[in-house]
């Protein structure tokens, strides 16, 4: 419990640094941010739009500190200001539909990843220098020094534009609306495939490698000599007395690496047209909106930070002597 | 490279008991970079239903290979090179996985000498003994393995109600008592004991030691006890081989061993450690250390430590012999 | 138990990831125990590697990119923005990767844009790790509220996702020449190198030739530069690659997202003019092959080092290995052979 509580005071330290790195950035800019954001803009933005961003920013007189509760104050009642780009729309509703996208994506392809690369390393770990354990790590690690983007490419047109098997972007077909109807479910389905699937091939290699290395540590312990002393079967003593102590240390890096996976995941949206907060991100940095760029830096970092919390709850049920600590 | 065991005559086999366990010349070859490294060089000995036999030796001398080797549980790089191990009638070496999977813990259950390292830190230790109960009779329900569990965790003096603990929630002298437990559950005719107190304090020692004879009394099993205390092995066992550098030197019954302990190790050993009661001796440890197994000294293995030494004794090794009814030994000084 | 339980050697890279690879600590540390003063003999050290295929491969490939990256003029002499031909033209014994959507050839801009590439790779690698290596000596030596403190901001460092931010701090504050970029990329990536520094530092500092430093008053300054750092140095170097393969890569997305420096030839600038151009559409793959691969096989070349490292380093491999040759030579193999311990007589 102690441990649990001590991840969380980390964790809203660190929110607290992305939300005052969030409030400095504006105010890095050179120059009065105020001035260079309007002459930036230079008459893409209506004077609606320059006063509700000033407003955003809390960018007044008001010496550093109040503007610094000012906005803190906003964002906790939930107001990210008004996007550029989408304007007059609130930066959280745009938000919101990134966020869904992105979970989608990013889920599927990280949980798939993880999940099938562990299994995988246990085995190749277990059958000592079978195939698995032979072929399959020199050539996941070839494929995981693909950058994303660069796979994501190939992918898109080879499976997409030349062979014409995958959709080339987009998270469902044009003309379609939103329902919870098998059309559209399909759509989604077809749609997140080659994504996922560019993420997948990149990722696994690193939860191969590292639960093949965790189990060879593992099977060298007494425990799993002991399991074999008793005459357990196999699948018995591969699971629950190696595989699941191996998994641990996985456990760790599997958050450690969210960041990273999700990093990923955010450029190959934008490979694929794909409409979640990486998509959006680079169109607001295009588009030089400002608030949805950090309401978009803040949301991604808040989702890092959820996502290794709930990895550290994983890690408690899963290992019994951080509990009692 | 594989080397050549060298033969040795197990002449010390009685032939007068049908004997639970019968080894002959076993040797163990860990695979290295520079050659291999015989760690055990040809061992041969029986144990009877019922006995107690000692196996005492410095850490290094190849004790715990044995134990591991006999029921085939040692990992790459270690390889069996020679010999034949028999218990009853069934031949060990020559055993498939599966057949391997039924005899272990069966027919012979060990315990191993740290308890924290040996029991899995993720499951309960209930959940462990329910495995090994539930592996070797399928029928049984979970329910009933767990009845049998809390049987087994009282028979040592633990309180049922721990079988939900996990092994970090145990003290020190009782995870071996559960380990103890752990070994008994198929009430197995043959116990391996391999260093069970080394990792305890002194009064807990003696607890378990004495949990474990009161055991043996009542359910009669056999023990092959691996230790470098010979002072338990002592008072414990009815007899006892001295292991050194993978050889046994000597091989006599308690009593006798130490009454008349022969070779010059053997003697380094009884007077290491202090007694109680008795005449006061100078207390002395045996010079220099445990020899290099990749590259053993010649003839008999223990010369550049021994008071005894003479030249010839680098040249031949000394085969076991047998100087006194039932007491056997490898040493030039007797032959 | 039998085996010694070998030493945890600190992963060198972003767990999780390839580009960096072998994720979990594992295997031995410095085979060559750590001791006063200079560290011992380079070729003691290499010596092992050099057997290994993969670490040779490995090696071999990251000369090669550094070596086109260094004679990039004397390969393509002349500037690679020259247009010289007509747009996107299929690869041909004139131009041997085609040209891109402005006619440009492909190969000539794919051999200068390593230099952009890999340059601005090792500075971030070398100043990161100088960074890392005083964050976390400082934090693993001093220990206590010192350690605490650094420890805290270098987990909030690493926690904060790197790309996002980089992105981000790129929208605000504008592009910018190669230098800009070092400072950036190095303020997104020193943490990962200070834990690992700071935790080599913290067993280090129990050994005994540091409490004997200590006693005898060496210098603070001296204890840390003198006697602890020469036995990390493979660590720190290990670091440094992993951090300039990092930051090629993401530097690449960078640029590849558009918020590099368009004028400069890199590779990630090469794969931003290449979409931008509608490679895609117009089928010209030769535009993004080339650069990209170039990108992964930099990635794959260190990946295959640190592989063959720990293949060399763990015990336990190497026990496995050795027992599987053993028994190869009976003819007999340690697949099949199941998991008991085998049995392998020979002719008394």
């Amino acid at each position: 419990m102690r441990f649990i509580l001590r991840r969380l005071g980390f964790y809203l330290i660190a929110a607290w640094a992305s939300l005052t790195l969030n409030f400095l950035l504006p105010r890095m800019m050179p120059g009065d941010p105020a001035s260079v954001i309007f002459a930036r803009a230079q008459g893409r933005m209506r004077p609606e739009a320059i006063e509700a961003m000033k407003q955003a920013y809390g960018l007044s007189d008001d010496p550093l500190p109040v503007q610094y509760w000012n906005y803190v104050k906003s964002v906790f009642s939930g107001n990210l200001g008004t996007s550029f780009v989408y304007f007059p729309a609130p930066v959280t509703d745009v938000i919101k539909t990134g966020l869904a996208w992105t979970l989608l994506l990013g889920l599927t392809a990280v949980i798939l990843s993880f999940v099938i690369g562990c299994v995988l390393g246990i085995v190749g770990a277990w059958k000592r220098g079978g195939m698995v354990d032979s072929v399959l790590p020199p050539l996941l690690i070839f494929v995981g020094s693909f950058p994303y983007f660069w796979l994501a490419a190939v992918a898109l047109f080879f499976l997409g534009f030349k062979w014409d098997v995958f959709p080339l972007r987009h998270a469902y077909a044009e003309g379609l609306s939103p329902a919870w109807d098998w059309e559209f479910i399909r759509s989604v389905g077809s749609h997140l495939i080659l994504p996922a699937a560019t993420i997948i091939v990149v990722s696994i290699g690193g939860w191969v490698l590292g639960m093949r290395n965790t189990m060879i540590g593992v099977l060298a312990e007494d425990y799993v000599t002991m399991a074999e002393a008793k005459g357990l079967s196999q699948r018995r003593v591969m699971f629950a007395y190696a595989a699941r102590n191996a998994l641990l240390p996985n456990i760790t890096a599997f958050g450690m690496a969210l960041g990273f996976v999700l990093s990923g995941a955010l450029i190959t949206e934008v490979v694929f047209s794909y409409p979640g907060l990486g998509y959006q991100l680079l169109n607001a940095v295009r588009g030089l909106d400002y608030p949805l760029m950090q309401g978009l830096f803040l949301m991604i970092t808040l989702a890092v930070l959820t996502a290794n919390f709930l990895v550290d709850i994983l890690y408690v049920r899963m290992d019994p002597r951080v509990r009692s600590r | 490279m594989l080397r050549e065991a060298t033969p040795k005559p197990a002449a010390h086999l009685r032939t007068d008991i049908e004997p639970l366990l019968e080894v002959h010349n076993l040797a163990v070859e860990y695979q290295a970079v520079e050659g291999a490294v015989r760690a055990v060089d040809g061992i041969s000995f029986d144990i009877a239903p019922g006995e107690v036999f000692g196996l005492a030796g410095e850490s290094g001398c190849g004790k715990s290979t044995v134990a591991l080797a006999l029921l085939r549980l040692l990992g790459p790089p270690a390889i069996i090179t020679s010999g034949d191990v028999h218990f009853r009638d069934q031949d060990i070496l020559a055993m498939s996985d599966t057949q391997l999977e039924d005899f272990r813990w069966e027919q012979i259950s060990m315990v191993f000498q740290s308890a924290m390292n040996a029991l899995n830190p993720v499951l309960s230790v209930g959940d462990q003994m329910v495995d090994v109960i539930r592996a070797h009779d399928p029928s049984r329900s979970r329910p009933a393995a767990r009845e049998r569990a809390k049987e087994l965790l009282e028979i040592v003096g633990i309180d049922a109600e721990r079988i939900e603990s996990y092994p970090h929630e145990f003290s020190g002298g009782m995870r071996q008592r559960a380990m103890i437990a752990m070994a008994l559950a198929l009430d197995p005719p043959m116990m391996i004991l391999d260093e069970p107190t080394t990792a305890l304090d002194v009064v807990v020692q003696k607890e378990i030691m004495q949990q474990i004879e009161d055991l043996k009394t009542s359910l009669g099993f056999s023990i092959l006890f691996i230790t470098h205390d010979l002072s338990l092995l002592v008072e414990f066992s009815d007899r006892i081989a001295i292991m050194y550098a993978g050889q046994i030197v000597e091989l006599a019954p308690a009593a006798e061993l130490f009454a008349n302990p022969l070779h010059p190790y053997t003697k380094g050993l009884m007077t290491s450690f202090p007694t109680l009661t008795g005449e006061k001796i100078r207390l002395t440890g045996i010079p220099g250390s445990p020899p290099d197994m990749s590259c053993p000294p010649t003839g008999c293995r223990f010369h550049p430590r021994c008071p005894k030494f003479q030249p010839r004794h680098a040249e031949i090794e000394p085969q076991l012999s047998e100087v006194r009814p039932g007491h056997w030994v490898a040493c030039h000084l007797y032959s | 138990m039998i085996e010694q339980r070998a030493e945890e050697r600190p992963a060198t890279a972003p767990a999780g990831t390839i580009a960096g690879v072998v994720t979990i600590p594992q295997g031995q540390g410095d085979q060559i125990p750590a001791r006063r003063g200079l560290r011992a003999p380079t070729f003691e050290r290499v010596r092992p590697f050099l057997h290994n295929r993969k670490a040779v491969a490995g090696a071999l490939m990251l000369l090669f990119f550094f070596a086109v990256a260094i004679l990039a003029p004397v390969i393509s002499p002349g500037d690679a923005n020259d247009i010289v031909s007509r747009r996107h033209l299929a690869p041909s014994s004139e131009h041997w990767f085609g040209t891109t959507g402005a006619g440009q050839d492909v190969f000539d801009q794919t051999i200068w844009g390593a230099r952009q590439t890999l340059g601005v790779g090792i500075m971030v690698g070398i100043l990161t790790t100088m960074l890392s290596a005083l964050i976390g000596m400082t934090a693993g030596y001093f220990g206590g509220k010192i350690d605490d403190l650094l420890s805290l901001i270098t987990n909030v460092f690493l926690i904060i996702p790197a790309l996002p931010l980089l992105v981000v701090l790129v929208g605000f504050l504008g592009s910018g020449g190669s230098w800009y970029f070092i400072a950036v990329l190095t303020v997104t990536s020193w943490a990962w190198g200070a834990r690992v520094l700071r935790s080599q530092t913290l067993s280090l500092r129990e050994k005994d030739f540091v409490s004997a430093a200590e006693v005898s008053g060496e210098s603070t300054f001296r204890i840390i530069f003198v006697e602890i750092f020469p036995n990390m140095t493979s660590l720190a170097a290990a670091n440094m690659f992993g951090t300039t393969i990092y930051a090629i890569g993401a530097l690449s997305a960078l640029q590849f997202l558009g918020l590099g420096n368009p004028s400069v030839i890199s590779w990630g600038t090469n794969l931003y003019w290449a979409g931008n151009s509608g490679a895609l559409l117009t089928g010209a793959w030769w535009t993004v092959i080339p650069s990209g691969l170039a990108i992964a096989l930099v990635a794959f070349a260190f990946a295959l080092i640190n592989y063959a490292v720990d293949e060399v380093t763990n015990p336990r491999l190497r026990a496995q290995r050795l027992a599987s040759d053993a028994l190869r030579k009976s003819g007999r193999s340690l697949r099949k052979a199941g998991r008991a311990t085998p049995v392998v007589r020979h002719a008394a």
